[in-house]
């Protein structure tokens, strides 16, 4: 963590206005979306981060560097919120749903409508993995998390974030591979 | 599936650092393409992404929070504990609550001083006591204070009939008799210099006849009252204190017999063997 950093969650410990606003206009895109991506609704995303940074301003005088990542501690804390809203719901975590989009901008119409199956495709595929390795990706690609940061959401070790990664893309490349061979094999 | 963890582990990273993609592949000529592959898939899922916030949600939300920090701040005035940080807090209350329990045990032990039995603090001034005889390592010290909580006793007793609580006086007055009888213990076993055994007769003499005093005015005054029971259990305390006190000083008066031929030296408690 650089210094400045370190300065910053300091002074917003103090609960200075200037060093909150600072660290929710540097943290709240990546906590919406990582949010939004496993909600899917716009309302109760916006309700969970919301939460997300009243419960930051609730307990940072808790928060302690060692080794932890500022950014880390609070998608820990929207981890956790999640969990909770899970679990009150009855239902499973999801991880990519057909709702996200693709950044690429495409001018030509006919690039537009190949790259969209692309997007199916790849979202199908992506639905196969197991959940730990959706999560993994999800959070790598999408949330573009670090390896450290993922490893102390899901309390794994940084290693086998790395080897899960692997095996997840491994997969979906497979998958991706699989009609492709049985159109061949049919021409 | 071969374990490519550590070539696309190299592979990303040139990717974000914005290094030469090209030369990491170079390394590993027999995976190529499927790296290649890999790493296309980690684009392609880099370019979804979900829709972003709405600036007018991200705004409120940005000022809700500043107003919860404003009202932090506010409580935090109000207690300035809130402001340090917690483990100093903690602290903090265990200091709070330890001096409070020692205000407080100090408190019930001075008012417990005057309880008699059968009051809700008289338990408190029975454990003072024993207390005080458990940190007592001097022998004398320790006899010397065992006359005095019979005296205690019998005041006790004393108080008890005075107040009308005649059968809390009758167990009182148990209670002094068990307490002389311990102090006669007590100077049978402690080892007590020339000095200590000349305080203690002392004190024993002018004590055997303050209580022996105290005792048949007592016992006059419960049988003048008509209360004939509580005067013969005060008599009978009488007698056996009486014994007992004379055993003490029969005990004492060998010790300062044996003073008197051997020296001033330590005098050892019958039993014990004699210093040579």
């Amino acid at each position: 963590m650089k210094t400045s950093d370190d300065a910053l969650i300091r002074r917003a410990q103090a609960l200075d206005p200037e060093a909150l606003a600072e660290l929710y206009d540097r943290h709240f895109d990546g906590i919406y979306r990582y949010v939004y991506t496993r909600l899917h609704h716009h309302a109760d995303a916006e309700d969970l981060t919301e939460q997300v940074f009243l419960k930051m301003v609730d307990s940072i005088d808790r928060y302690r560097p060692r080794g932890v990542a500022f950014s880390s501690w609070l998608y820990r804390i929207a981890h956790n919120l999640l969990v909770d809203r899970y679990r009150r719901a009855g239902r499973e975590p999801m991880e990519l749903t057909a709702e996200l989009r693709d950044a690429r901008r495409h001018a030509d119409p006919a690039a537009v409508a190949q790259h969209s199956e692309e997007r199916r495709r790849l979202l199908a595929a992506v639905q196969r993995l197991t959940p730990e390795q959706q999560q993994v990706i999800s959070m790598r690609f999408i949330d573009n998390l670090a390896i450290d940061e993922i490893a102390s959401l899901m309390r794994r070790r940084a290693g086998a974030i790395h080897s899960m990664q692997h095996r997840a893309l491994a997969s979906l490349y497979r998958f991706l591979l699989e009609p492709e061979q049985v159109e061949v094999q049919r021409a | 599936m071969r374990d490519l963890t550590r070539p696309l582990q190299e592979c990303l990273r040139a990717m974000d650092d914005k290094h030469n993609l090209q030369e990491v592949l170079r390394r590993y000529p027999a995976d190529r393409d499927e790296l290649i592959g890999l790493l296309r898939l980690s684009v392609d899922l880099g370019a979804m992404e979900a829709p972003a916030a709405d600036p007018a949600f991200r705004l409120r939300a940005r000022n809700r929070m500043l107003a919860a920090a404003a009202h932090r701040r506010q409580a935090r005035r109000w207690n300035p504990l809130a402001a340090l940080p917690r483990p100093v807090v903690r602290l903090a209350y265990a200091g709070a609550l330890a001096a409070a329990l020692l205000v407080g045990g100090l408190t019930a032990a001075a008012a417990s001083d005057n309880s008699l039995p059968g009051d809700p603090l008289y338990g408190i001034k029975l454990g003072v006591e024993r207390a005080r005889l458990a940190t007592t390592f001097d022998s004398a010290a320790r006899v010397r204070l065992e006359l005095q909580f019979a005296d205690v006793r019998l005041a006790e007793a004393q108080r008890l009939f005075a107040a009308g609580r005649v059968n809390d006086g009758v167990r009182g007055m148990a209670q002094y008799d068990t307490a002389v009888t311990q102090f006669n213990r007590s100077i049978a076993g402690s080892a007590l210099d020339t000095r200590a055994v000349d305080d203690l007769s002392r004190a024993l003499d002018e004590r055997a006849a303050r209580a022996d005093a105290t005792l048949k005015e007592l016992a006059g005054s419960l049988a003048a009252g008509g209360d004939a029971e509580a005067a013969a259990a005060v008599a009978r305390t009488q007698s056996h204190v009486e014994q007992a006190w004379s055993g003490s000083k029969r005990d004492l008066q060998s010790r300062g017999s044996a003073s008197q031929q051997g020296g001033h030296q330590t005098k050892p408690a019958p039993g014990e063997p004699q210093p040579h």
